[in-house]
């Protein structure tokens, strides 16, 4: 199988995991073995201490083999996100962060300013910077001159389930930035749109509550994945491109009672 | 959070620990904190103190001053 690179590691799958909402932490794991995911998110919390329970999702993520890509879901300013993101490399002791610095609490629309500054802060500590943007080509350019080698654009709202809101401006997006690493991130809901985006030639695609939620998550997530690989698999091989008329498949050449 | 010198006898005092008021009795640096509230050996946490982030080979040469903000925060599930 083809692999790719992302932050610095060479990776087979094109699907990144979330690991919020699922029905168990056993389910998460099912996740992960059905879909071959080698990306996984995950946060940072206030716990209590009696609970431990912060323990004991470390100890499940350590037993997969995924890489670990620690979020600053819930930051509200770009000197939250730096903080937390410096507290995930503590405790997971890796240079990769999910940057998301959120603007608007009804749409979790991310700010694209606080995005750029924690951005620049964070690659100048030393950080693999994953930040979680909108589609906006212009955003897209400034993290990448603040350092970042990826971005993520949102397909729809986080949690909505509505697919690629604007695939002209994630094409545009693709279309402007060969040479960044892409990821569509938030809004999948469905297989298709998985695979809509890996057809517009996305790098990868990351999804957490269309798997967490689904009826059986486990096979969600494989399902995800073949259709992350359909999507891949087209655009690698170069897709027809929509005409206006119909065009005869088959030959016109030798057709009887002519 | 001030640098360690040489702290009395610890005494009560009143932090603010994950956004809530907390009266510890035997704290005297982040790691006493750690142990009164109830992590054991290795805490998989990440410590900051008022907005700064506290590496954890830091810890036991953090001294806490009455009314500082403590976050311990654990892993959790996460999109």
């Amino acid at each position: 199988m083809t692999t790719w690179k992302l932050g610095g590691v060479s990776l087979t799958s094109r699907l990144l995991l979330g690991t919020s909402r699922y029905p168990s932490p056993a389910a998460i794991a099912q996740a992960v073995a059905r879909s071959g995911a080698e990306v996984v998110t995950v946060s940072l919390r206030r716990e209590s201490a009696r609970a431990q329970a912060g323990k004991r999702f470390y100890e499940l993520l350590r037993e997969l083999p995924v890489h670990i890509l620690p979020n600053t879901a819930g930051c509200r300013t770009a000197d939250e996100a730096v903080a937390t993101a410096m507290m995930a490399r503590e405790v997971f002791a890796t240079p990769w962060i999910k940057l998301e610095v959120i603007g608007d609490d009804f749409t979790l629309q991310p700010d694209p300013f606080g995005l750029v500054e924690a951005a620049g802060i964070l690659v100048r500590e030393g950080f693999e910077v994953f930040p979680y943007a909108t589609d906006d080509l212009i955003v897209a350019r400034r993290l990448i001159d603040a350092g970042c080698k990826i971005v993520m654009p949102w397909g729809a709202p986080i949690g909505s389930a509505r697919g690629l809101a604007n695939p002209e401006g994630l094409k545009a997006l693709r279309a402007r930035l060969p040479d960044t690493t892409l990821i569509v991130d938030a809004g999948l809901g469905r297989p298709s749109h998985a695979a809509q985006a890996m057809e517009l030639g996305f790098d990868g695609v990351l999804v957490n509550s269309a798997v967490a939620l689904a009826g059986d998550p486990a096979a969600m997530a494989e399902a995800f994945a073949a259709a992350v690989r359909a999507g891949r698999g087209g655009f690698e091989a170069g897709m027809l491109a929509p005409r206006e008329k119909a065009e005869a498949s088959t030959p016109v050449v030798g057709t009887a009672f002519r | 959070m001030k640098e360690p010198t040489h702290p009395g006898p610890t005494r009560p005092m009143t932090l603010r620990v994950n956004g809530d008021v907390m009266m510890v009795e035997r704290t005297r640096f982040v790691s006493d904190l750690l142990v009164e509230l109830g992590y054991g050996e290795a805490p998989r946490v990440a410590v900051a103190v008022n907005g700064r982030m506290v590496r954890r080979q830091e810890y036991a040469a953090t001294a806490l001053a009455a009314d500082d903000r403590v976050e311990v925060l654990a892993p959790m599930a996460g999109g």
